[in-house]
């Protein structure tokens, strides 16, 4: 336990150095042309401007107005859809999988081996279709189902969730199937199987928490993921989502902060399912 | 494992499609000259108008076509040398260089831990808006030119992804590094660098080959999401399309550059925003069958097949038209 806080803290505080090492990469370019002492510099006034975030501006062309209130709006929206869609997405993806090994081998055998399919379809792909998909629904019913053009404070919550929850399902799904079948060759298996359990007791009893671990190692690679696909939801859709925002203003104080503040909730959620994990399993 | 990989359905399947693919491409720019059918207008028999560009996918055009009226399925067809070429010099440089950066990790020892938390940051920002925040700037100045743009954008997407790539690929090296042959050449005394090359190397190309298929897809996404976003390589080249009205269009119609000139038509003609991501989607599949096709190649063991009509054989019963005998009364002779 002491050592799985230590060993966070450290990652931690290299994290935070990474992003903001990162953020200030635009100083390092005058031009093209690459200057180190420009860098040296930069990353200085960076610094010091992230320890007053208060007096941090944005610019639009109506003004400018302080980050802050007004970031924490925007912010909370875009960790809502990221978080919701990632749980909605971990459920789905357990029902799919369960649902799958509970068909005839066959069957289950032909969907693992084309499962590599799921993580080859672009998340531009999905958003597009469904802007498309809304399109078609609007001119056949008159319903529109989501708003194409947003106000600052209006917050819609379905379609982002719908776009972002699809690939995060395949990509769970796709764990899940490839350590089950693993996990289902072991010998506690067999013992359940010869005190006569069914199938689906012992799916879901002994495979399913050993197998969401493998899972849960693998999500800061699904949640990265996730980004990169808000990213995409929010620019094709027009929200006014963290992404966006940072992407509407260039400032490298910005980004950093923005990014930090990212950091933060996802870094907090590895480190208590890490937690998690110890007591349960006793792995660091 | 290298010789197994052209006997591997799934390895073929994506090869063949990337081949052919490239092959078309290049037949079109050399043998066709790279033409492109343009037409603004379209009659029937009769000389009568019948429609106006940008018309929809028919059997004329494939994919339909743009506004000015060139045909889209040709358009992709002749960008997709570029866009191949870009991912496949984009992830050859990255593997080429973390595999440096990864021979150089191996000597760090303690100081690793530090790098490999640093570099950790960048799995918690979307890659396509690093890049955009680094590059958005630069790629707006214009007294660059096409190529200098060309090339500093490929250096920022090579440069962004070699930690951890190099971290990725030291493990590889680390891990083959703890097998006993490795220890017997060192206490045979070969001297690192032998040793890096004639015991670790085999063992290593198979892995780089699947990390670089893999780097292929993750560049090939990273150019889709920054060609949304309104930076692509290929450069833009402003058409007058009618009298007074402009338009921008893709000079080499790579496919990153006709995603993001096209994306702002997506309500009024969808074929030129489908399409184009369909392609990246196929392509990207293409990969995907390959990178499995290669980690089924290295899961096989050569000589798998014959050890197992073998094993058949002998599993069949002793005797199938013989009633059952006990083996001590059987007559022997």
């Amino acid at each position: 336990m002491p050592y799985i806080i230590k060993d966070s803290l450290f990652s931690f505080v290299l994290s935070v150095i990474g992003i903001i090492l990162l953020g200030a990469i635009p100083f390092m370019f005058q031009g093209m042309t690459f200057q180190a002492n420009m860098y040296v510099d930069g990353l200085l006034g960076l610094i010091t401007s992230l320890l007053n975030p208060s007096d941090l501006l944005y610019f639009t062309k109506g003004g400018q107005y302080p980050v802050f209130p007004g970031f924490w709006s925007i912010y909370s929206y875009s960790l809502t859809l990221l978080f919701a869609a990632f749980f909605i997405a971990l459920v789905l993806g357990v029902i799919f999988a369960l649902f799958i090994f509970l068909m005839p081998q066959r069957v289950s055998n032909k969907i693992r081996l084309f499962s590599f399919v799921f993580e080859s379809i672009p998340d531009l792909l999905i958003v597009i279709l469904m802007q498309f998909f809304i399109i078609w629904f609007f001119k056949k019913t008159n319903i529109l189902l989501f708003q194409f053009v947003s106000f600052y404070d209006q917050k819609t919550y379905f379609v982002p969730i719908l776009c972002l929850t699809v690939l995060p399902t395949l990509l769970i799904l796709r764990i899940l199937l490839l350590n089950m079948e693993d996990e289902l060759g072991k010998l506690y298996v067999d013992t359940a199987k010869s005190k006569g359990m069914n199938r689906f007791q012992i799916l879901w009893r002994h495979v399913l928490p050993n197998t969401l671990l493998s899972v849960f190692h693998q999500s800061r690679n699904i949640l990265w993921f996730m980004l990169s696909n808000l990213l995409m939801v929010e620019y094709l859709f027009h929200i006014h989502g963290i992404t966006t925002y940072i992407k509407d203003n260039g400032e490298p104080a910005i980004f950093t902060i923005s990014m930090l503040l990212l950091f933060v909730p996802m870094f907090l959620f590895f480190t208590l399912g890490r937690i998690a994990t110890f007591k349960w399993t006793g792995e660091k | 494992m290298i010789r197994n990989i052209w006997k591997e359905p799934f390895f073929l399947i994506g090869f063949v499609f990337i081949a052919g693919l490239l092959a078309f491409s290049l037949y079109h720019q050399f043998v066709m000259d790279n033409y492109i059918k343009e037409e603004q207008i379209l009659y029937d028999e009769e000389g009568t108008l019948i429609d106006r560009a940008p018309f929809e996918p028919s059997p004329e055009f494939w994919f339909g076509s743009d506004r000015i009226g060139g045909d889209l399925f040709y358009e992709i067809i002749s960008g997709a040398k570029y866009t191949l070429g870009i991912a496949f010099i984009g992830s050859f440089l990255r593997i080429a260089l973390s595999f440096l950066g990864g021979i150089l990790l191996l000597k760090t020892g303690k100081t690793l831990s530090v790098v490999r938390g640093i570099s950790q940051a960048s799995y918690y920002m979307p890659a396509a808006l690093l890049v955009y925040f680094i590059l958005g700037p630069i790629i707006a100045i214009e007294q660059y030119t096409f190529w200098e743009k060309v090339i500093f954008e490929l250096l920022i997407i090579v440069l962004l992804a070699i930690p951890n790539t190099s971290i990725l690929i030291k493990e590889e090296i680390s891990l083959i590094e703890r097998e006993e042959f490795v220890t017997c050449a060192k206490l045979m005394g070969g001297n690192p660098l032998r040793i890096l090359f004639k015991h670790i190397m085999p063992h290593l190309w198979p892995k780089l080959l699947l990390m670089y298929v893999q780097q292929v897809i993750a560049v090939l996404l990273l150019l889709a999401h920054l060609g949304i976003l309104g930076i692509f390589f290929g450069g833009t080249v402003i058409r007058m399309f009618s009298e007074d009205l402009p338009l921008p269009f893709s000079l080499s119609n790579e496919w990153a550059g006709l995603l993001g000139i096209h994306y702002y038509q997506l309500s009024l003609a969808p074929w030129l925003v489908f399409f184009p991501v369909l392609s990246f989607a196929a392509v990207i599949l293409a990969f995907n069958f390959m990178s499995e096709g290669l980690k089924r190649a290295g899961n096989t063991l050569p000589g798998r097949k014959k050890g197992k009509k073998r094993e058949r054989k002998m599993e069949r019963p002793v005797s199938e038209n013989e009633s059952f005998v006990f083996v001590n009364e059987r007559k022997t002779g």
